[in-house]
């Protein structure tokens, strides 16, 4: 442990030295600027990065590419909050409150909430990391198919607590969410699915387009339909009702939540496969299932629910280097394109990583780190500004983000069809939220439901091959547990109380 | 040697010598007229930083500077790679838009017969390097070698991770063990090559098939142990170097064909086509419409990026394998594997329906 905290304090120094410190501040302003240009992120400049920086030396490398993985996390908590468009899939959960807070002209409040439970989130998540060094590989093998699948299982359960008026409608629209993400190339048997004989749905409907309809163009759509002149209802910056500090504060008016959700981040970031979508779920989830009063208030504007969310998406940044350093294997986009860098650059993950080039591993961690602090502080400084586009009159900011939103699905992946979906799929949002059918589930299906469907084959046919023994596995039977805890206990904690009161 | 011909022939030399320079003067002409101050679109099959991304990235940049031209990228995912080599096929004849894929995708769609082929509507460039694979297994596993591998084969199924039953490594795998004649199982549905490395570590499967470009730390590591390597020949490095190959002289094939008393030529057949398909590595390609003058000037500007002293430093800087292949060579490769590929869809389609089942 000595050996792990001088490679600490070494890397720390280095990152926060001068001049080294202008790479990640320079990297992540970068990359926060880029984030507002639909189609670019950090992936995208890690990608021009990679030529340019063939003959840098190891510890240079590490501090750029640590802080392009941090430095577009908190752009798309920004555009969740005030515009309901996800920036990532990652940031989705946090549309779920983050949204009706901006309605309510608490923007001010949701930014605060989202960049102290971000930088914070990030700083916890760091910490488990240099803990976790010495276990890191007996950990990971830990978790496989049975355990990710628990997982899974335990965010899908998400879909109870978001479910906002009938139960009914809601199970239906998740149903046709999981319908809708097996499209394309069956997993088990490889035969195609509802593809009606296109290339455009082998690979399933890509989500990000999806979710540019479905959120963005459904929302503008309402707006211009409503009686509302602007996002808040107000016309004047103002006369909005959010406090900053308020938001920065809720952090430490609810530490528990904040724990538990760094703690739900980190883990699933170490487990490489099922990527950061799952962590905002299952932290919001945990959230909204475990909350001692005014849980109905989750899904209308509460800042709990913009602070899990949040919190699990930049712990989860330092969990999901676990793996990757540890056997050369990334857990999402991000971590595989730092792995392609450092194999580039003779860093070679596995023991030798973790033992004698500990320093460079924290020379990555704390550039990750800073990346992380520097955007939620931007973000904050900015919310005077960012705010503002809550009061632009809807004769504005209707077509802008239209335009917008227009160029981002086109910028996706350079097809029309993708434009074309998300127009339909901006219908659609708008006509579920006319007639009362919530989105929310959806979206959840959609994005757990091919992760469900390859783990669940994968778990089955292990079992049934006798390769595993699923009922000998206990941390997936726990996550189950935890996840059927969690989607009843208020349920059962309800029925008490109403005995009690009867009684 | 010249001094000693007669008259007639040395005459003869000379002209050929002029023409031969005269020729290349002006296809470099051809190209320097043509692709002067233009900005060439360059199709990159898949994400940006993948493989292919990497690769086109190193190349491109030189590329375009031998032709006095700018490049611009452009990803595109979907379909195994087949979205990006439509937009190729569908692009102009002008030679600005070319790409870079995997040869052997691009030659899936045709195998699995539900796909066009779209290497037909594909004129080739040239290609940067071939597949190199390996079979390795978690150093916990019951199986250590090949030895231990064809013995545990003679009991029980070998159990593979595989991400869907299609495409390339799916293939790859059936191939191999069909030649090698050992029994198979798959688990299928892992999410791309990474999550199978790790089944392996877990040993929830028997062995796993991976490219080794990028994963050499996982063998040097010891968290996988390579027992044979998917080649005509020993790859270059410590760890595989007395490792068995399966194809070529000397190969595992060679001596499973004699074990098992199949047809010799017949197994040979079997391992061109395995072999050409491993052949095809990464590809460079322009429409099939383009000028055949262009494709000729094209042709040669890459062959004459791959010497650059810039390009190759560029690659050895990456870490990345450089043995650039003439257009005609990598031709070679995909007709032969188109020809002979068929031979192993019975054994693919079994494969395939036991998982149905």
């Amino acid at each position: 442990m000595e050996q792990i905290l001088q490679a600490a304090a070494e890397g720390f120094w280095f990152v926060f030295s001068w001049p080294n410190i202008l790479y990640p501040v320079g990297a992540t302003l970068l990359c926060m600027f880029v984030s507002v240009v639909p189609g670019i992120g950090g992936m995208t400049l890690m990608a021009l990065a990679i030529p340019f920086t063939l003959f840098w030396d190891q510890e240079h490398v590490a501090l750029l590419f640590g802080a392009f993985m941090g430095g577009a996390t908190f752009m798309g908590s920004l555009s969740s909050i005030l515009l309901n468009i996800p920036g990532k899939a990652s940031n989705a959960a946090t549309t779920f409150d983050g949204y009706p807070m901006a309605q309510q002209g608490k923007a001010k409040t949701a930014i605060g909430a989202a960049a102290s439970a971000s930088a914070l989130g990030s700083t916890f998540g760091v910490l488990v990391l240099i803990a976790m060094i010495p276990l890191m590989r007996e950990v990971i093998i830990l978790f496989g198919p049975p355990e990710f699948l628990a997982l899974v299982v335990w965010g899908l359960t998400t879909i109870a607590v978001v479910t906002q008026g009938s139960v009914v409608k809601g199970l239906a629209v998740a149903g046709v969410g999981m319908l809708l993400s097996y499209i394309g190339y069956d997993p088990s048997t490889a035969e195609l699915r509802f593809t009606f004989g296109t290339l455009y749905l082998e690979d399933g409907i890509p989500l990000p387009p999806l979710f540019l309809g479905l959120f963005a163009m459904t929302e503008m759509l309402e707006l211009a339909t409503s009686d509302r002149a602007t996002v808040s209802g107000e016309s004047k910056a103002e006369a909005l009702s959010g406090n900053l500090w308020e938001g920065i504060f809720s952090v430490f008016r609810h530490p528990g939540l904040f724990i538990r959700s760094s703690l739900i981040g980190t883990i699933v970031g170490i487990i490489p496969g099922v990527g950061g979508t799952v962590a905002g779920f299952v932290a919001y989830g945990q959230a909204a299932q475990t909350a001692r009063k005014d849980r109905d208030r989750f899904g209308k504007g509460d800042v709990r629910g913009v602070l899990a969310p949040e919190a699990a998406n930049d712990a989860k940044d330092a969990g999901a280097l676990i793996p990757t350093f540890a056997f050369g294997i990334p857990g999402g986009t991000g971590t595989a394109m730092l792995l392609t860098v450092m194999t580039m650059h003779g860093i070679a993950p596995g023991k030798v990583l973790l033992t004698e080039q500990l320093d460079l591993v924290f020379v990555l961690v704390w550039s990750l780190f800073l990346s992380n602090w520097i955007t939620s502080i931007v973000g904050v400084a900015t919310v005077g500004a960012a705010v503002r586009m809550t009061v632009i009159h809807r004769h504005f900011l209707v077509p802008i983000i239209l335009v917008l939103t227009t160029v981002g699905a086109y910028g996706y992946q350079g097809r029309i069809e993708d434009v074309l979906l998300t127009y339909v799929a901006g219908v659609l949002g708008y006509t579920m939220k006319k007639y009362g059918w919530s989105r929310v589930p959806l979206v959840i299906a959609l994005m757990l439901g091919g992760i469900f469907e390859d783990y669940l084959g994968i778990t089955l046919r292990l079992h049934e091959l006798g390769r595993i023994t699923f009922w000998e596995r206990p941390i997936a039977i726990g996550l189950l547990v935890a996840a059927f805890a969690s989607l009843t206990l208020p349920y059962a904690s309800a029925a008490l109380a109403r005995r009690r009161e009867a009684a | 040697m010249l001094n000693r011909n007669p008259a007639w022939l040395r005459v003869i030399a000379v002209v050929c010598v002029a023409t031969f320079l005269g020729a290349g003067a002006a296809r470099a002409d051809v190209c320097q007229e043509h692709f002067q101050g233009k900005t060439l679109r360059w199709i990159v099959s898949g994400n940006a930083g993948a493989v292919y991304d990497v690769v086109a990235r190193l190349v491109g940049p030189h590329y375009a500077r031998e032709l006095g031209a700018k490049i611009v990228f452009e990803n595109m995912r979907g379909g195994s790679g087949l979205v990006a080599m439509n937009e190729i096929t569908g692009a102009g004849s002008d030679g600005t838009t070319i790409g870079v894929a995997g040869g052997a995708q691009t030659l899936m769609g045709a195998f699995d017969g539900r796909l066009p082929d779209p290497a037909r509507g594909l004129a080739l460039l040239g290609q940067v390097e071939g597949s190199r694979y390996v079979w390795a297994v978690s150093k916990d596993a019951e199986i250590r070698s090949m030895e231990d591998l064809f013995r545990v084969a003679e009991e029980r199924p070998i159990l593979f991770p595989i991400y869907e039953p299609k495409g390339g490594s799916f293939t790859r795998v059936v191939a191999g063990a069909l030649l090698l004649g050992i029994r198979t199982q798959f688990v299928s549905g892992y999410r791309g090559a990474n999550a199978m490395a790790m089944a392996a570590i877990r040993n929830e499967v028997d062995l796993v098939a991976l490219g080794v470009e990028g994963r050499e730390d996982l063998f040097a590591n010891g968290d996988l142990i390579p027992i044979m390597q998917v080649t005509r020949k020993a790859m270059p490095g410590r760890l595989f170097e007395d490792l068995p190959h399966l194809l070529g002289p000397g190969g595992l094939v060679e001596r499973r064909t004699r074990e098992l008393g199949r047809d010799p030529a017949e197994a040979a057949l079997d391992a061109e086509g395995l072999e050409a398909y491993l052949g095809i590595g990464r590809i460079f390609v322009a429409p099939k419409e383009t000028r055949p003058e262009l494709v000729a000037c094209m042709r040669s500007t890459l062959d004459r990026a791959f010497a650059l002293p810039a390009l190759r430093a560029d690659f050895k800087a990456a870490s990345r394998l450089l043995e650039p292949q003439t257009a005609a060579e990598a031709t070679r490769h995909i007709d032969t594997a188109r020809a002979l590929l068929p031979r192993f869809r019975p054994a693919v389609e079994e494969a395939r329906a036991a998982l149905r089942r």
